[in-house]
């Protein structure tokens, strides 16, 4: 069996199967190969038809925000990070007038800067949101919120990325207009209610005169009942005065209230310093403390603080406002003010140990007409509008008000104003005028009024004249009448008038024109006017000549002064008041001005000289050459409510 | 075990001592596929194992110098057959270094079902490369020739010496170390 024939046949025999063996397994591995391919070839299909599917599917997904997109009632502008805009939908385009996508988004950058800062300026964090009003053609008006676009990576582990951002405009033409509807409907009610509240006080205070200086002290007195009766009447009027102030300072916080709602609060903002406002409001508020051996007020201010950018006189009006608070609800103890610096702010806290509010009412104070305490059983005393007055304006600043308080023990009102700029203050024009063009725009006719002054009263409202004529009477003028412009105007015709005080709001001519007509008149021109009415100081008051502007109100002391200064002067004329550093220089202006009859105030630059600028209420500004800071100074003063309506003349 | 090692040691039993007494092991064995082997096919590996045994018995020759002198011989196989392999590296480390990363990968290209042992190296320095053989299968002197024949081929100059960390032959540590010139 071991014969080499054998060994050979037993090999050829393995190799044999060996060969076999590897046939077959080739042609398991063929078949295995095939049938791999096949189910590759399928799975192939299968993947194809997937991704047909999925891009059908977000065909139709993209198709769908489209339709949204391009179907949304507001214009959707989207930029880059840069700012550059990337896409705009149908709205945009028709919002913007534009008709060739193209390059209209190239117009459409340069066409709105304002669109392209709030873009830029809007904050990369998310969720922050930029708002602007912006200019559409057309003269309509749309409000524009920007924000941020954030792509979510696919790795969930990474930040999201910063993509653009997104605008969205929305046409508030309408909104605008019926909000301004609104304000004008707010302030002609207002009107309505003042001029009759006019005339309750003025009359009330009329009776009280009479009665204090002609009919009690003729009163025999001694009989008891009538004594009892004159001291109730007397606190019966002085009730009616003190509801009737209150009533007056409502409307004028229901008007606030409602400018500041509807943007029409005209915003002053400056780079102020916080600290010294605080100072002038402890100042005016201090002489409310009733009784200074019960209530101390303290005041502490971190030195060197930065200035901030705030419109000081609303400021103002809110420190006001929390110290008279703590005042009104301290009967002992003390009343703390404090402003420090706390991170990007500066806080203000006005801490007292009055009665304290509980804290169901500590949000509520700051709602619309609402005070703390049992309006039932409390008599309330303010309008309930200070604190949500005094929110708005904090909000307008970007900054915050909140109470902390325990009942019993005292409240602390708190609030917050960022330091960080809030954006550049509008640089208010200065008007140039040459001297020679003043002088005959201001007019210096003489004229001789050495007699009993004859007052001509123009208003449509029958109780204000007779309010009026009572008044001026009694402090000796004569009085004429009349209850329109037309009746005015004829009236300077045929009398010798030495002075008018005129409404503004009047049927068949408003009072602006009657003082045109007078002023523009050779013969009546010289004749002083007093504008007396609800309305706000206008720019066109001066440019009319007129010589007072005063606001409806009861004081009449301050009409009577402005009355016997315009008659004493005998003539027309206006109050200048001067800033000059080197004296001489400006001499011989002053002397002119004074020649011509103008009344003339020198002020030096310093804070006293612009308090005392913005107290005389001047028509005219002008400042020297010479006068270092005349730039900020000319700034910080036209930035006054005061001031607005002032002209400023810059001597070169 | 691939059906590539079987011919190959048979082929080498054959020219190295006899066709007589490649059959004669094969017969002595009790093989369960009775001793045809194709390259492609795969085999239990105590098949080997038998025929180790049996050409040990009849050679006189110790098992360990049988399975070492098998593994030089594949060597010469794997460069007749695979000459790719050496085209790139330029000494024994570089080729030791890629046998994991490499080599296996290509066999398993080749043998997708192939039982492959690791071999993972630490190289102290340019004069001494630790080669670690992890094994399922008994087969550590196979691994000793095969380098040895690997460091023949790229020149020698240097020595190899093994530290057993397993009775049963299937994890060894090789150091390879720089002769001294």
């Amino acid at each position: 069996m071991n014969d080499p024939v054998s060994i050979l046949e037993r090999r050829l025999e393995r190799e044999k199967r060996a060969r076999e063996e590897a046939e077959s397994l080739l042609e398991s591995k063929s078949r295995e190969l095939f049938v791999a391919n096949q189910e590759l070839m399928k799975l192939a299909e299968r993947l194809e038809e997937t991704v047909q599917v999925r891009t059908f599917e977000l065909q139709s997904a993209l198709a769908h925000l489209n339709a949204i997109i391009n179907n949304i009632a507001d214009a959707v502008i989207v930029s880059s990070p840069s700012g550059e805009i990337t896409s705009i939908n149908p709205m945009a385009k028709a919002m913007y007038r534009l008709i060739d996508e193209r390059h209209d988004i190239s117009r459409l950058q340069d066409l709105d800067d304002k669109l392209f800062k709030l873009t830029i300026n809007t904050s990369k964090k998310q969720g922050e949101v930029g708002e602007a009003e912006v200019a559409l053609p057309l003269e309509r008006i749309g409000k524009a919120s920007t924000s941020p676009i954030f792509e979510i990576p696919a790795d969930p582990s990474l930040p999201p990325i910063h993509i653009g951002h997104v605008t969205l405009i929305r046409d508030i033409t309408r909104e605008k207009e019926i909000d301004r509807m609104k304000t004008d409907f707010i302030s002609n009610v207002s009107h309505e209610l003042r001029t009759p509240l006019t005339s309750v006080l003025g009359f009330t205070k009329i009776i009280k005169k009479k009665l204090d200086e002609t009919i009690f002290p003729n009163v025999n007195n001694t009989e008891k009942g009538l004594s009892k009766a004159i001291t109730q009447v007397s606190s019966n009027l002085e009730i009616i005065l003190e509801e009737g102030e209150r009533l007056t300072n409502l409307i004028n916080d229901v008007l606030d209230i409602a400018k500041i709602e509807s943007g029409k609060m005209e915003w002053q903002f400056s780079e102020s310093d916080l600290s010294e406002i605080v100072e002038k409001a402890v100042k005016a508020t201090q002489g409310l403390i009733q009784d200074t051996s019960k209530v101390k007020m303290s005041l502490e201010i971190e030195p060197n603080l930065p200035l901030i950018l705030i419109d000081q006189n609303r400021i103002l009006q809110v420190v006001i406002n929390l110290l008279s608070n703590a005042i009104k609800f301290t009967s002992e103890g003390e009343i703390n003010v404090s402003l420090f610096r706390r991170k990007k702010y500066l806080r203000l806290t006005v801490s007292d140990t009055g009665i304290g509010i509980s804290p169901e009412n500590q949000e509520k104070i700051f709602e619309k007409f609402q005070q703390a305490g049992e309006t039932l059983t409390e008599k309330p005393t303010g309008s309930g509008l200070g604190l949500s007055i005094s929110k708005q304006i904090l909000e307008h600043h970007n900054g915050q008000i909140w109470a902390e308080s325990e009942l019993g023990k005292g409240s602390s009102f708190i609030f917050e104003i960022p330091i960080a700029r809030l954006g550049v203050s509008e640089d208010h024009h200065i008007q140039s005028l040459d001297l020679e063009s003043l002088l005959e725009h201001l007019g210096d006719k003489q004229s001789d009024l050495q007699k009993i002054a004859k007052i001509l009263i123009v208003d449509d409202d029958p109780s204000i004249v007779e309010l009026l004529v009572q008044n001026l009477e009694s402090n000796g003028y004569r009085t004429v009448t009349a209850s329109n412009g037309l009746e005015a105007i004829q009236a300077t015709k045929v009398e010798q008038i030495d002075l008018i005080i005129l409404d503004i709001m009047m049927p068949i001519i408003n009072g602006y024109d009657v003082a045109a007509i007078i002023k523009n008149d050779p013969a009546t021109n010289q004749i002083p006017i007093i504008v007396h009415t609800v309305l706000e100081k206008s720019d066109r008051s001066y440019k009319l000549g007129i010589d007072r502007y005063i606001t409806k109100s009861a004081d009449v002391d301050l009409l009577l002064r402005e009355i016997d200064f315009l008659l004493r002067n005998g003539k027309s004329l206006r109050k200048i008041v001067v800033f000059d550093e080197k004296e001489s220089v400006s001499q011989f202006l002053i002397r002119v001005l004074k020649e011509r009859g103008f009344e003339v105030i020198e002020v030096s630059d310093s804070q006293n000289g612009i308090d005392r600028a913005i107290q005389e209420n001047p028509d005219l500004v002008i400042l020297d050459s010479f006068i270092s800071n005349r730039k900020s100074l000319v700034r910080s003063l036209r930035l006054r409510k005061e001031m607005e309506n002032v002209l400023f003349i810059l001597l070169g | 075990m691939k059906g590539i090692v079987f011919r190959e040691f048979i082929e080498l039993v054959e020219t190295k001592f006899s066709p007589e007494l490649a059959d004669e092991i094969i017969q002595a064995s009790n093989l369960p596929s009775g001793g045809s082997y194709t390259g492609v096919g795969t085999y239990d590996h105590g098949e080997i194992l038998q025929l180790v045994t049996q050409l040990s018995q009849k050679t006189k020759i110790s098992i360990p110098d049988l399975v070492r002198t098998f593994g030089e011989y594949l060597f010469s196989v794997f460069v007749k057959k695979f000459p790719s392999f050496f085209v790139e590296p330029k000494s024994a480390y570089e080729f030791l270094k890629r046998i994991d990363d490499y080599i296996h990968v290509e066999v398993r290209k080749l043998y997708a079902d192939a039982e492959l042992p690791t071999f993972k190296y630490e190289e102290i320095s340019d004069k001494k490369l630790i080669l670690e053989y992890i094994s399922n299968r008994p087969f550590a002197d196979l691994a000793h020739g095969l380098i040895y024949a690997t460091i023949v081929h790229f020149g020698g100059g240097y020595s190899i010496k093994r530290e057993n960390l397993s009775e049963l032959n299937n994890h060894v540590k090789f150091i390879i170390e720089a002769e001294a010139a």
